[in-house]
């Protein structure tokens, strides 16, 4: 049945390629399987990267350093300090910049012949990635408002009349404690997962076409092949993008838990106008520092 | 094999205690390196160079300034030796105004000098003149009168008022012709 399967059919990727069984360390809890194996050689890469450019960081940047600055100084202005502030976000940019630079050279491994496989394409990662994003803004809350204070906040809004809390303490605890960290893992997971099927699918569909197709059904693969194309491109796109959205949630959690920027995000007019103009004047004079350097 | 088992399918959302672990390792070593080490290094050599951008523009200005200053006092100087230079002109024009109207006033007067000197050597020389002639004259009348009379006339007064007589009629008649 299977070989009749394979001979009849593409070899399409499946969901269960997604579940590797761990060879290494196998039946122990540090059992590793095909993905964590690439996520460990990505973690190896990135902090080679990093600690690489850190360590040759000079006043007068190189091409590969600025790339780098200009990583940390866009995370920094347009989610850090847009969202936090410049006093208190300063903190955070070091969690953001983790966050995103990690997650987003994760997901690029499934465009890497050989890894074809985002380094998160099991739950753990967005999981624990979306734990430590609530650890942080629970932090955060307790930090400058206190416990009581922090739970008072997020589960008894103001301006609503008491008999709602009865339906909105419920919600908003759960919204604090499961919703938003399954939401970060669930959106981040399924589009790597979604991204592998989409790429596979396009790839074992040329490979059919070409090897094992009819003549009359081989100029399929060419439209297929450029699908895996466009589609790569897109995930590419993707990769990014995900990365960007869990950074700028994480920003925006640990903003809702902080009392003095959270009217921010509310509108308070005066107050995002200037705060803009603050980092439009740290983007003009980082720009001039960049211009000069 | 394009198959989603129920199973598997549903298997994927159910981590795995391994997975979990290498997750939270790799997790944790990316936060503490981040933390650590890039992000320091990171933020200390782009405060460096804002520093010392602040600095190098904070030197500008204080060279601008100090230019500033500079061209104030050069300005300075330059009005007032332009100030002093005009006063010395204009001593020097009043100067030499005053030279010239001491020059000119010392000429004139000079020049009086030697008009009223001239005036009144002519004037002596004309009086000598004519006390000259009117002797003279005398003289030759009294002796044409006494060649005329044959008596000579010894009383010089007698003499005197006749030669003036003389002249008188000379005079008038010269007079009543012109």
């Amino acid at each position: 049945m299977p070989e009749l399967l394979l001979a009849s059919g593409p070899d399409f990727p499946s969901v269960s390629e997604l579940l590797p069984s761990a060879p290494l360390f196998h039946g122990t809890v540090f059992a590793i399987n095909s993905i964590i194996l690439i996520r460990l050689v990505a973690t190896a890469l990135i902090l080679l990267i990093m600690c690489v450019a850190a360590a040759r960081a000079k006043v007068v940047p190189g091409r590969f350093q600025s790339a780098v600055e200009w990583v940390i100084d866009f995370l920094r202005s347009s989610i850090v300090y847009e969202f936090l502030g410049e006093e208190q976000g300063e903190r955070y940019t070091s969690l953001i910049v983790t966050l995103f630079v990690s997650i987003f050279l994760f997901n690029f491994c499934e465009n890497i012949p050989g890894a074809n496989v985002a380094a998160d394409t099991t739950i753990a990662m967005p999981l624990i990635l979306a734990i430590w994003s609530l650890i942080n803004y629970w932090a955060a809350g307790i930090r400058t408002k206190g416990l009581w204070k922090f739970l008072k906040d997020e589960l008894l809004p103001k301006g609503v009349p008491w008999p709602i809390y009865i339906l909105l303490v419920p919600i908003n605890l759960l919204e604090i404690i499961i919703i938003r960290p399954f939401s970060l893992t669930i959106r981040l997971f399924i589009n790597m997962v979604a991204g592998y099927l989409l790429v596979g699918l396009c790839f074992a569909a040329t490979q059919w076409f070409f090897v094992s197709a009819g003549w009359d059904l081989k100029w399929v693969g060419v439209i297929s092949l450029l699908g895996g194309f466009v589609m790569t491109c897109f995930e590419m796109m993707v990769d990014a993008i995900q990365a960007y959205i869990f950074s700028v949630l994480t920003a925006a959690y640990i903003m809702l838990s902080i009392p003095d920027n959270s009217e921010v995000g509310a509108g308070d007019p005066a107050k995002v106008s200037k705060l803009q103009a603050k980092i439009k004047s740290k983007k003009a004079q980082r720009n001039l520092s960049k211009v000069k350097g | 094999m394009f198959v989603l088992a129920a199973g598997s399918g549903s298997s994927l959302f159910f981590p795995k205690v391994y997975d979990l672990i290498w997750s939270s390792v790799v997790l944790i070593v990316l936060l503490i390196v981040f933390a650590k080490f890039v992000m320091p290094k990171f933020n200390k050599v782009m405060d460096e160079r804002a520093k010392k951008i602040k600095g190098q523009i904070d030197e500008a200005t204080a060279m601008k300034k100090d230019a500033a200053n500079l061209k104030e006092q050069y300005d300075e100087l330059l009005g007032s030796a332009k100030a002093e230079a005009e006063k010395i002109r204009q001593d020097a024009k009043a100067q030499a105004e005053q030279i010239v109207a001491r020059a000119e006033s010392q000429a004139k007067a000079e020049a009086e000098k030697i008009r009223q000197d001239a005036k009144a050597a002519l004037e002596a020389q004309k009086a000598k003149a004519l006390s000259d002639l009117s002797e003279e004259v005398g003289n030759l009348a009294a002796s044409m009168a006494s060649k005329i009379l044959g008596t000579e006339l010894k009383d010089p007064s007698s003499r005197s008022s006749m030669a003036d007589s003389a002249i008188e009629r000379i005079g008038s008649e010269g007079g009543s012709q012109s």
